[in-house]
Order: C-alpha cells, then sequence, then structure tokens
C-alpha cells in the first residue's frame, strides 16, 4: 500500500465518519458540546439499531427457520451456502448505490486530481471506503447464519476460523464487480457524469431494492415454517440456491473454509480472502486511469446563453407578494436538489408503493384474505378503519418532515437573506407552508388509500383525511419549531442540511410513538367514530393553532440571536 | 447617511470581540472604503449594519432610521453585495431576481427596465434564463451586483465586490459606484485590494483587531502622526496596522 493511498483512505473515513466539530475547542460551551456529542452518538446508534435491527431479525429469524427445517434431511450446511450467496447479493446491492453516490461526491474529489496521486489509488481508496461503509452488515448477515449453526451444530475451532475469513472475503468480490461496470459506465456514458442524474438514478435503484426487499421478506417468511417448502426451495434440483450456488463459486468456497475438516477449511477461506483482495486490487490497477479521466469535467454546467428582447423582459419579471414570491422559493429550491426531494417528498411516493406491495402479496394468499375478510367484516360499523385511515395518513403526512429542516437548508444563504427587508414571520409562513403543501398530500394520499382498501364510506374517509391532516399541520409546525431552536448551521454538501439533522428523525420517530401511543388509548376509550373525529380533529387542530400563534415571537427572536 | 454608533460584537460561541466601540459616520455623495487585514471586523461591521448580526450595544441608524427598532424599513434603504455570491444555485437567474425584487416591492415597469439595463452593464442579459449553478464566480458576482441594485437604494453596502470580476466589469463597477454618488446616493464597500480603495474612495477607514485605527481621506492619512508623509495607501496602512500590531 502506498502513503498516498493510506492518507486518501484516512481522509474518506475521517470525512464520512467523524462527527461535525471533531477538535474543536471551546472554553466554557467544552462541556455543553461534549454532552450533546454523546446525545448525538446515542441517537444515531439507536437510529442505526433501529433501522437494520428489522432486516438483521428477519433474516436471523429466516436462517433459524430455515437451519431446522433442513436439518430434518440432513442438508443443514445449505444454510451456509445461503448465507453466503445472501451477504454476497446485500454486498452488490449496497455497494452498488454507494460507488454510484460517492463516484465524485464533492468538488474536493475533483480537486484530488490537482494532487500527484494515481487513478489507481483513488480508485482503490474509493473501493476500500465501500468495504468500510457496506462490509459490516453483509459480514453480520453471514455472521448470523454461522452462529445459529455453531450454537446448533457445536463445530470445532476450524469452523469458526473459515467463518471469519470468509465474511472478511466475501464483500470483496462484489466491490470489485460494481466498479467493474460503474467505472466504464460513467466514462462511457456523458449523461451520468453528473451529480443530479447519479443521485435520481441511485434513489430509483434504492427504491427498487427497498420494494424488492419488502416483497421477498412478506413472501417468504409465512413459509419458512414449513421444511418441505424450505427442501423444496433450498434444495431441489430446480432450487435457485443450488443455481446460484453453482454459478458464483465463491459462495461454495465459503461454505466448504466451514465444512472442510481440519486445516483445509480456514486454508480456503485465507485463499478466499486472497482473491478478493486480488481481484479489488486488479480492477483498481487497471480502471484507475479511466476512474481518473472520467473525473474531469464532472458535474460541469453549461450556461444557455440566449439573446434577451423587450417582450421577454416584460414577461419575465412580473412581481407578486412578497410571501408567494418566499413560497416560490422554498418550492423550487427543495424540488429541484435531487437530494432533498429524495429525503423529503419522496416518502409520499414510496411508503403507498411499499403499502401496495404489502396487499398484493395478502391478495396472493388466500389464507390471509380468509383470515382478514370477517375481521374486516367485523369493524365495519366500529370506529378503528377510520382511525387506521387517518394513522396511515398521519404517519406518510408527517414523514416527509420537510419543516424539520427548512431553516437548516437555508444556512449558506441566511446570512444574505437576514440583510433583505424580510419579515420574519414572511419568512417562517412561506416555510410553514411549504412543508404543509407536501404534509397535506401525504395525508390525503395515505388517509385515502387506506379508506379505498378497507372500504371506508364517504363521510369516514373524508374523517380520516381531516384528523390526518390535522395531525400533519401540527407535525409541520412541531418540525418548524425544532429547526428554528436546533438548526444545522454548518454543512459542507446540501445533504448535511437534512441527514446530519437530528430534527427529523425526532420528528418522524415522534410522531410514529404518538401515533401507536394513541391507538392504544383509543381502544380504551370507548367511543364511536364521531367522538374520535371530534376528539383527535379538535385536539390536533387547537394544537396546530397555539404552536403556531406562539411561534413568531419565538422566530422573531431566534433569527435574531443565530450568528453566522 | 449610515451612522455607526459605538457598535461593539464578541461572538457568543467563540467568545471573540470582533468588533470593539467602533463610530463611524458616511454620508451621501461619497465612496467609502473599509479596509484591514484578516480579522480585522469589517465583515462582522458590515453584518451589524446590514441587520445580518445584532451588536451587543450601540446603533446602526440608515438614512435616520435605527436598524433595531425598524429593522424592515432600515433594510429597504440600502441595497447589499454579500462577500459570497454561492447562493440559490438551482434558481434561474430571472428567478432570483424576481424574488429579490418581490422582497423589496419594486413594480413590475421600473424592474424590468432597471434589471434590462444592469444586466446590459454587466453582460449577463443573454444568461438571464440559465440556472445560478451554471454560472462562472464573475458571472454570480455580476448576478449580485444587479440584485442590489434592483430598488434603485440610496445606499450601496458592498462586502470585498471586486472579488471574482474581470477588468472590464470591475471598471464598470467603479465607474458605476462614481454615478451612483454623483447622484447623491452613497457607497460603503470593504476591501482588500488597496489599488482599488485608493483610486476611488473619497474617505476610507482602516480597522485592526475590531478597533478603528484611521477615518478620513488618504491625504489626511498622509498627514497623519507617525507617517512618513508619503508612499502609497499600501504601505501607509501597513506602517498603521503594524503600530497597531506592535503596541
Amino acid at each position: 500500500m502506498t502513503a498516498p493511498f493510506r492518507s486518501l483512505v484516512r481522509h474518506l473515513v475521517l470525512a464520512t465518519f467523524a462527527p461535525a466539530g471533531r477538535g474543536a475547542r471551546g472554553g466554557e460551551t467544552r462541556g455543553r458540546t461534549s454532552s450533546k456529542r454523546i446525545a448525538k452518538t446515542i441517537g444515531l446508534g439507536l437510529l442505526i439499531f433501529l433501522a437494520v435491527g428489522q432486516v438483521v431479525g428477519l433474516y436471523a429469524y429466516m436462517s433459524y427457520a430455515s437451519f431446522d427445517a433442513l436439518k430434518t434431511a440432513g442438508l443443514q450446511a445449505l444454510s451456509l451456502l445461503n448465507a453466503a450467496i445472501s451477504a454476497t447479493m446485500l454486498a452488490f446491492v449496497l455497494v452498488f448505490l454507494t460507488a454510484l453516490s460517492t463516484y465524485c461526491s464533492s468538488k474536493a474529489d475533483i480537486g484530488m486530481l490537482a494532487l500527484p496521486i494515481k487513478g489507481r489509488e483513488l480508485l482503490g481508496a474509493k473501493m476500500a471506503m465501500a468495504y468500510l461503509v457496506d462490509a459490516p452488515l453483509s459480514i453480520l448477515i453471514f455472521a448470523i447464519a454461522a452462529t445459529i449453526y455453531a450454537a446448533k451444530e457445536g463445530p470445532g475451532l476450524p469452523f469458526y476460523l473459515g467463518a471469519v475469513l470468509s465474511a472478511l472475503a466475501l464483500p470483496l468480490p462484489p466491490i470489485a464487480a460494481v466498479y467493474l461496470v460503474i467505472v466504464p459506465l460513467v466514462s462511457a456514458a456523458r449523461p451520468l457524469r453528473n451529480k443530479n442524474v447519479v443521485m435520481v438514478m441511485g434513489g430509483v435503484l434504492a427504491i427498487a431494492l427497498s420494494l424488492g426487499l419488502n416483497y421477498y421478506f412478506q413472501t417468504v417468511m409465512p413459509r419458512m415454517t414449513d421444511p418441505s417448502y424450505v427442501i423444496k426451495d433450498f434444495a431441489g434440483p430446480e432450487a435457485w440456491l443450488s443455481k446460484l450456488g453453482a454459478a458464483y463459486p465463491p459462495a461454495l468456497v465459503a461454505t466448504r473454509s466451514m465444512t472442510a475438516s481440519g486445516a483445509r477449511g480456514p486454508l480456503l477461506g485465507l485463499a478466499l480472502l486472497g482473491m478478493g483482495l486480488g481481484a479489488a486490487a486488479l480492477i483498481a490497477l487497471a480502471l484507475g486511469p479511466a476512474y481518473a479521466r472520467s473525473l474531469l469535467g464532472f458535474d460541469e454546467q453549461r450556461v444557455r446563453r440566449v439573446a434577451v428582447s423587450r417582450s421577454y423582459v416584460s414577461r419575465a419579471f412580473r412581481g407578486r407578494g412578497a410571501l408567494a414570491s418566499l413560497f416560490r422559493r422554498e418550492w423550487r429550491l427543495m424540488n429541484r436538489e435531487p437530494s432533498y426531494f429524495l429525503n423529503g417528498p419522496l416518502v409520499i411516493i414510496l411508503m403507498p408503493l411499499i403499502l401496495g406491495v404489502g396487499v398484493l402479496v395478502t391478495k396472493q394468499r388466500p389464507d390471509a384474505m380468509r383470515d382478514l375478510g370477517p375481521l374486516l367484516a367485523g369493524w365495519r360499523d366500529r370506529p378503528w378503519p377510520m382511525l387506521l385511515a387517518a394513522a396511515f395518513g398521519a404517519f406518510l403526512g408527517s414523514s416527509t418532515s420537510i419543516t424539520c429542516t427548512s431553516l437548516s437548508r437555508d444556512a449558506k444563504a441566511l446570512r444574505y437573506l437576514k440583510a433583505l427587508p424580510i419579515r420574519p414571520l414572511d419568512f417562517m409562513l412561506a416555510k410553514f407552508l411549504h412543508g404543509l403543501a407536501f404534509a397535506g398530500l401525504g395525508s390525503l394520499v395515505g388517509s385515502g388509500l387506506c379508506s379505498v382498501l378497507l372500504g371506508l364510506g364517504a363521510m369516514r374517509a373524508a374523517g380520516a383525511v381531516l384528523i390526518a391532516l390535522a395531525f400533519s399541520a401540527f407535525a409541520c409546525v412541531a418540525g418548524l419549531w425544532l429547526d428554528t431552536a436546533n438548526p444545522k448551521l454548518t454543512w459542507d454538501t446540501p445533504i448535511a442540511a437534512m441527514k446530519q439533522n437530528p430534527n427529523s428523525i425526532v420528528l418522524i420517530f415522534g410522531a410514529m410513538a404518538l401515533v401507536g401511543g394513541l391507538g392504544v388509548a383509543s381502544a380504551f376509550m370507548g367511543l364511536g367514530a364521531a367522538g374520535f373525529f371530534a376528539l383527535y380533529f379538535g385536539s390536533f387542530s387547537a394544537a396546530c393553532a397555539a404552536a403556531l400563534a406562539a411561534y413568531p415571537a419565538f422566530a422573531r427572536r431566534r433569527l435574531d440571536e443565530i450568528e453566522i | 447617511m449610515i451612522k455607526l454608533e459605538r457598535l461593539t460584537k464578541t461572538y457568543a460561541r467563540s467568545g471573540t470581540k470582533a468588533v470593539d466601540d467602533l463610530s463611524l459616520e458616511i454620508h451621501d455623495g461619497e465612496i467609502f472604503g473599509l479596509l484591514g487585514p484578516n480579522g480585522a471586523g469589517k465583515s462582522t461591521t458590515i453584518k451589524m449594519l446590514t441587520g445580518v448580526l445584532r451588536p451587543d450595544s450601540g446603533l446602526v441608524e440608515i438614512e435616520g432610521i435605527d436598524m433595531a427598532r425598524s429593522p424592515i424599513e432600515a433594510k429597504s434603504r440600502f441595497g447589499f453585495v454579500a462577500d459570497d455570491p454561492e447562493l440559490f444555485n438551482k434558481l434561474r437567474a430571472v428567478e432570483y431576481l424576481n424574488f429579490i425584487a418581490d422582497i423589496y416591492r419594486v413594480p413590475d415597469r421600473e424592474r424590468q427596465e432597471r434589471i434590462a439595463a444592469l444586466a446590459a452593464l454587466f453582460r449577463i442579459d443573454d444568461a438571464l434564463g440559465s440556472s445560478i449553478g451554471s454560472f462562472s464566480r464573475g458571472m454570480k458576482q455580476k448576478l449580485c451586483l444587479v440584485a442590489s441594485l434592483v430598488h434603485d437604494p440610496r445606499a450601496w453596502v458592498l462586502d470585498e465586490p471586486m472579488v471574482g470580476l474581470d477588468p472590464q466589469a470591475a471598471f464598470d463597477l467603479k465607474e458605476l459606484m462614481r454615478e451612483r454618488v454623483a447622484a447623491g446616493g452613497l457607497v460603503l464597500f470593504s476591501t482588500h485590494v488597496m489599488e482599488v480603495a485608493e483610486k476611488i474612495c473619497d474617505r476610507i477607514a482602516i480597522m485592526d483587531k475590531g478597533r478603528l485605527r484611521f477615518v478620513g481621506t488618504l491625504d489626511e492619512l498622509r498627514r497623519g502622526e507617525g507617517s512618513s508623509g508619503g508612499g502609497s495607501l499600501e504601505e501607509l496602512f501597513l506602517e498603521l496596522v503594524d503600530d497597531g500590531g506592535r503596541q
């Protein structure tokens, strides 16, 4: 490894994982900053646990169930092959998304071209970073299956050595394969050398992945307790596992590294690790120069020069009120920045799609519909379907969390905006209305779709939508309060204003907890649909009005205090 | 007229006293240059003057309007060019200019005439339909200059306005400053470029470590106590700042 390569990897690791303000010194504020950082770290840990925990939990259950089923036929080693293939596929998908989004993530990447760094070192560092970011989840998936196998079979030391070496090795070939595809692709296709295009592509792939995973888990999970299904699907002549195992030798080698007797197992694991590292190094060597060349002119934009006529000027420059103009600015800046759009309004499209997958899978299972039918029929005259539709709309409306980052997104412009004669009330009201437009749409889509699925009448459907709207409006004001009190005003890339901003997480989880808590409380209230409507619509509307009324004075004071 | 009286500002987060008891008056009909080394307090002064930062103590008045009491009215009285033109890259130039004109409530006819004239002066009229993100730094700076004059203010405040401008645009900007002052307006700008200040400023202020070291004309600076009596503004500036440093 060369010194520039090591320095580059270190630089990328620090840029990706080091907390903001690392190494900052501050006399009196040090204690407060330190406790804030600890709270943020704990929060981030919890978030990762929650985000990864669900997938890991489902996979652990699947591994456990499939092991038991395969054991009845003496084929339990196939659970290791399944783990190796799952870990490889997961690594491939995750690395593909990482490689796409970090291909040229900032101007600093292009600035590297001015330094005496070889293309192979640049690409090698990117690949190393992709490994550090994405391999842990792949290793975890593999480790779960290996641990279940070890707990049930009690193998000797060679098993553990082989497992560790294979777990480390399995993400390497996917990394090499991904860059083997992506570097020539970006080099050849000029439109791909644009950050926005790359980000939209990544977003679409991520949606496809989440929908695919959702479909997979919903289809497979209910059948895992049926040994005949598991054996047929894992070990039959037409089983996908057999086909994939035959087509992808590293997965078989990984399995053998754990099941072979004596030193042969760990040696196979070592060979797999060596081959993986060799493949990655070969790609970095071969495609490094092409990668460096493809960074030249990345994200370059051209000015469109058009001669202006008198009629163009009188057509283009037309006035409107300050609030309307501020609202349009919010709307345009959010919807034209892919990183903002993907992390905000897109959820309104994504969540109904996931719901659609759920409905599709449920309809394919006659047993599920058989169980669900009487329940829904019994519910028809009760308030629960309306509350369920309201809850989904409330969740969807609040999860756009646009107002939670409204001030943070303006951090770079705040210094200029504060010098303009803009009334703080107009400024923040435009942000509220912008958030409310999407939250309202989310509530309408969420509650509307759910009402149709549950067969609600017009009155109850309208009730559900109105409750969801009131809740979402309240969530918008809460988000505005949060971001005004605790904005993220220092960031390098626009996405950091959203991704490194705890306000969205606080609001989304807070809203989920509130919806869940109220759902449980509702079961004990004994109210009818009209009573629930009056209670929830009234309470959230009143809370929203109260929070809005108190907000302007707070916003004026905070905007005045902010030092930029 | 712009009046700054006994302005003091200490940043809460770092505890740094950026401006210390600063008093200045900038009169109509003059080009006023605010000079000083890095960290002298020029930008903090301009931020307080434009209402971006609240001073710990002291008074800011724009045309007799107290910034603390009537910020919206005070801000309507000047045009401002910030030191960083990296703004709203996702907007098109026409959208940005309309936004600024809406904020200053400029009637349609006036905004159309002024934008057309200023955009032509700075040679960005054929790029008004383009995204600001596609502009070079110099073009963005020109766009900010056009935006700052869309409401035809009497007072024009510019933070490091020459950065990124090509020689022709820098010349046009200096001419425009003179024109506006000749029409009774005032121009206040900060700069590191001594030659620019020397050529166009009627008066200058030199700041160092948050304090005012000198206010007056270049001749007054040359005649000042401790001055060698001659030399360029650059030499005089270095003498003054160096003295301050030693003291």
